[in-house]
């Protein structure tokens, strides 16, 4: 009886060129990444191709079959490598200051003078970058009015500080 | 108010509050004794005023209030 045989139109294979991250020896260091940018697009619908061919054949093609796998091992180490990214540049975020943005008013001196005295009306011992925060002022200008404030005898520095 | 302009003028005290239009990145340095010291830059219209004198200059001056 004549043996039958099957002959199977398979597609071309990626390059072998291509670096495969499971046959690179594993640096153990978390901070040093593989270099595999993933498989270009072609050589994927390539591999779609011989998957499809390889669900309607009853016999599995050895090389075709090692390829698959090796295409599953290497979207596994992209995917630890991206997680491992994500978590860094989530400790990264963290760590950068938040930047608060105050828009300084321009208000006329004696505004000013009186705003700074209701602030300090509630009895509260203020820095010149406390004052200038909370109202939103300049450095410069809060000094100045308070140095006035102060000869006027409005105001007086904390002798607790002293 | 006493304003100081010209270069090499330098302030010391226990607080120093600061504005500017550009404040570079904080650096780390460690000094002698292991002490760790953070400096930087500030650029364009600087200003820095003096908020807490040093102990030394606060005592002085509680003296001389009694």
């Amino acid at each position: 009886m004549a043996q039958e045989t099957f002959s199977i139109d398979m597609p071309r294979l990626p390059s072998a060129e291509h670096k495969w991250l499971a046959f690179k020896e594993s640096t153990g260091k978390l901070s040093q990444y593989s270099g595999s940018i993933g498989f270009p697009d072609e050589d994927i619908r390539q591999m779609v191709k011989i998957a499809q061919v390889l669900a309607t054949t009853p016999y599995a093609w050895s090389p075709a079959t090692e390829l698959i796998g090796n295409l599953a091992k290497e979207n596994a180490f992209l995917k630890k490598e991206v997680e491992d990214i994500k978590r860094k540049l989530a400790d990264v975020e963290r760590r950068i200051p938040e930047e608060k943005v105050i828009v300084l008013r321009e208000i006329p001196r004696e505004k000013v003078k009186e705003e700074i005295n209701q602030l300090f009306s509630s009895g509260r011992r203020l820095y010149y970058s406390d004052i200038a925060q909370e109202l939103q002022l300049n450095l410069q200008l809060v000094v100045d009015i308070c140095r006035e404030l102060q000869e006027s005898g409005e105001i007086e520095v904390d002798e607790n500080i002293l | 108010m006493k304003i100081y302009y010209e270069l090499g003028d330098a302030l010391r005290a226990d607080r120093i509050a600061i504005e500017a239009l550009d404040i570079d990145k904080v650096l780390i340095k460690e000094g002698s004794n292991r002490h760790r010291i953070q400096s930087t830059t500030l650029r364009r219209s600087a200003f820095c005023v003096i908020e807490l004198p040093l102990r030394a200059v606060r005592e002085k001056t509680t003296n001389k209030l009694k």
